[in-house]
């Protein structure tokens, strides 16, 4: 953690966790040429760096053995321009993941004074504590914003910030939930760096090029990263929506009061699953107590086309819980995170049905948000 | 409101401008700037100042109604296009809003009016007449010393635990009067300044004990639990303790406590508050289980909550207004106050701007009755409609900016 600290992370370390800051020195040091193809380190570099996007693609998880640990260290560099090199959103997110969930699997076997170390790597404020607590025994505590940066993004009850103990802006961790947080941290450093090198297209070793191929093939077989996009399914399905959204949309219709942030999010959602300005207008004209004027102006804001020209997304499901606006949630609303992954979902799957059998239907009716007045 | 009292308001704001100016708001070359008019109401946003003489000087001219600044730190401040502006951090803000609190003097000095029938009633105006249907009502929200006490109250526990569980440093810490009803706390942290939305998030969620659960905190049936635990444990530790030192019977009741359950804590009632004091396993007589403790524990947490604005923590692009400006709603200012002074802070003396000259007013007749005022120890009204009056500036300006008297 202090001084010394860099003599606690050996080669092997480095090749467990080619992020560090330490292994991006070493590669440097090492001045692998991407264009010397007889070199035989390079080519068990590449077949690694390979293996590693393509374990991303179809296991979501890059495989957490080690053989060389040259080839391993070097491997990750090359696999992340590899990931850059094919320039896809999803597959970067992908492997930032499958690289993160490698890493926590490492990570949960490693004595608390290594993960310190490398906790440290990374930026962390950390510090070891010895506090039992209801059977359970921190090891660690955790300056609030590295806590906050990496735990806001997961979903167990357990890690809100509310249910942990605090104090002096220090929070309380065991090992294993620093290796989680840690795979958190991971992952969007990786994200960062797959982000960083997108302009790179231009210099791209030839040799390069086969490899990039494989990993489009790879993709195309799992029909990866073309999944259908809101604008893909089409009309709004009323029955598609998510129990928040329905619960606002039946407030507005029986005219009960929905708070301004409820009034947002909805419009916003509605922006997003393709319904026109007009149309989202002409549905608060019917529901809810109206002034064109200014519903239209509200309208036009959100959807980008006035005043700071952003276009706003509806809130996560984060969000919508801690403005009340979550109503309790459905089977399909544990498996996501966000209003509109939601819907997408639930579209998909309506229209999957829908396609064999006429199925009895929902008794809004399957043509869309706006139909009854 | 007539033209003749906006006019009157805007140059009296413009000339309290030119010679007192606001609050020089920190780093004032990345912050973007808006304000708000008198009678036409407009806005006007994404103005930046190079320096606080500019600023100054631009709102001894305009006498804007409302002025804001930005929480966030800009590149290009000026820039109208959020996303070109180059967003830099910003600083972590608190919004306590007596409106938000419920308080009995609500019921009593809040009125509504429907303008077509003249119904009336007092509390929050309901969305509609309910003599006539109409949806045009006229609504005053007044404030008094019991909101504002209720509103500070919250503010004192909002500074306690940003310093006690979440280390924030009290000098990092300003707590403001806002011109009206509330009180605002800026943070300004390096450390805290680059959060993001769900981070912010994070944190008024555990303020207000948003998801809290018992369980996830260790506490179940057999749990321990000490009154000086660290976070939300102590604190509910804390809260537990005295709902119990002072429960009755219908103070559980009112919890959905079942009659068995009431009956077997009132009894041991010393037993448990004996075992929170030593911080040993919680001491639950038979009746009392796990459903019980979760709903004593869940109403304690509602009762140690502190009630900020969600919304406006949340968000990194919030507009907050200035300190050492006045509020267009009141004729107030929002003033800074010690962290330490707080307690005995009273906005009704020292919010206010005008201290000299008296003006002419005549009450509209919008509302059946303007409820009294008490500004710097002396009571004014309550006022009838259509009645003229003169009076002290301070509260001459104060019922003009709530639109229920004209300039006469």
């Amino acid at each position: 953690m202090r001084g010394g600290s860099w003599a606690g992370l050996t080669k092997r370390d480095l090749a467990k966790y080619p992020f560090l800051k330490k292994a991006s020195e070493y590669v440097s040091a090492f001045g692998l040429d991407l264009r010397d193809l007889v070199s035989p380190t390079l080519s068990k570099t590449l077949e690694r760096a390979l293996q590693r996007v393509l374990d991303a693609i179809r296991f979501g998880k890059v495989s957490p053995r080690l053989t060389d640990e040259d080839v391993e260290l070097l491997s990750f560099p090359v696999a992340v321009l590899l990931v850059s090199l094919v320039g896809n959103e999803y597959l970067k997110k992908r492997y930032a993941l499958a690289e993160a969930k490698r890493a926590e699997e490492l990570l949960a076997s490693e004595s608390p004074d290594k993960l310190a170390v490398l906790a440290t790597d990374l930026g962390w404020d950390i510090r070891s504590v010895e506090v039992p607590f209801g059977g359970i025994l921190y090891e660690f505590s955790l300056s609030l914003k590295d806590y906050l940066r990496n735990a806001s993004r997961l979903k167990d009850k357990k890690w809100k910030l509310v249910n942990r103990l605090v104090k002096s802006g220090r929070v309380l961790v065991t090992r294993l939930e620093v290796a989680r947080l840690l795979s958190e941290e991971i992952s969007s450093k990786i994200e960062e760096l797959l982000a960083k090198r997108g302009g790179l297209k231009d210099s791209i070793p030839e040799g390069l090029l086969p490899y990039v191929e494989r990993i489009r093939e790879a993709m195309s077989e799992l029909k990866m990263g073309e999944g259908p996009r809101l604008e893909e399914v089409g009309e709004v399905l009323f029955e598609a929506f998510p129990p928040c959204m329905k619960a606002i949309y039946n407030a507005l219709h029986e005219k009960r009061h929905v708070p301004h942030a409820g009034r947002f999010a909805f419009t916003a959602f509605l922006l997003h699953i393709g319904m026109g300005i007009d149309d989202v207008v002409e549905l608060f004209r019917q529901v809810a107590d109206f002034s064109e004027k200014i519903t239209r102006y509200q309208v036009e804001h959100i959807a980008g086309e006035r005043g700071g020209r952003t276009q706003y997304t509806p809130p996560s499901c984060k969000t919508m819980r801690s403005y009340g606006l979550c109503v309790g949630a459905d089977e399909l609303c544990q498996k996501v995170r966000h209003p509109l992954t939601y819907y997408m979902r639930k579209a998909r799957m309506l229209k999957r049905r829908k396609r064999p059998v006429k199925t009895a239907e929902g008794e809004e009716g399957g043509q869309g948000g706006g139909e009854d007045g | 409101m007539e033209e003749k009292t906006a006019k009157f308001l805007r140059s009296l704001y413009a000339r309290y401008y030119a010679s007192h100016g606001p609050v020089e708001p920190e780093d004032i070359g990345h912050r973007e700037f808006a304000f708000m008019t008198f009678g036409e109401r407009m806005v006007i946003r994404h103005r930046g100042f190079g320096s606080y003489d500019e600023l100054k000087a631009f709102m001894a001219k305009l006498g804007p109604s409302d002025a804001f600044y930005s929480s966030a730190y800009f590149q290009r401040p000026d820039e109208p296009d959020m996303k070109a502006k180059g967003w830099m951090g910003a600083d972590l803000i608190f919004d306590i809003d007596a409106d938000h609190i419920p308080t009995s003097c609500k019921g009593e000095h809040d009125i509504w009016a429907c303008r077509s029938c003249g119904h009336w009633g007092t509390g929050e105006a309901p969305d509609a007449c309910p003599r006539c249907g109409s949806k045009e009502l006229a609504e005053l929200k007044w404030i008094c010393n019991k909101c504002i006490s209720a509103a500070k109250e919250e503010l004192i526990k909002l500074i306690e635990v940003l310093e006690e569980d979440l280390g924030v440093d009290r000098s990092d810490m300003v707590a403001s009067f806002s011109g009206h009803r509330g009180f605002h706390l800026r943070v300004f942290s390096e450390d805290l300044r680059n959060l993001g939305q769900d981070e912010r998030g994070e944190i008024v969620d555990y303020l207000a004990a948003v998801g809290l659960d018992p369980e996830a905190l260790g506490l179940g049936p057999g749990a321990k639990l000490g009154l000086d635990e660290p976070g939300w444990r102590g604190r509910l530790a804390k809260a537990f303790y005295s709902l119990l030192y002072r429960a009755d019977e219908g103070t559980l009741r009112a919890l959905g406590l079942r009659k068995k359950a009431i009956s077997a804590l009132l009894a041991s009632k010393d037993l448990i508050l004996d075992s929170i004091e030593h911080g040993r396993p919680i001491y639950l007589p038979r009746g009392v289980g796990k459903s019980s403790l979760k709903k004593l524990l869940l109403a304690c947490a509602e009762e140690a909550a502190v009630k900020v604005d969600p919304v406006v923590t949340r968000d990194t692009h919030r507009l907050v207004r200035m300190s050492g400006s006045l509020h267009g709603k009141t004729g107030l200012l929002k003033v800074d106050i010690p962290l330490d002074e707080v307690e005995e802070f009273d906005p009704f003396s020292s919010a206010l701007a005008f201290e000299r000259d008296w003006a002419k007013v005549r009450i509209t007749d919008s509302l059946p009755v303007v409820p009294a005022l008490r500004l710097a120890d002396e009571d004014y009204g309550p006022f009838e409609p259509g009645e003229t009056v003169e009076l002290p500036l301070q509260a001459a300006v104060f019922l003009m900016c709530k639109e229920v008297a004209e300039l006469a």
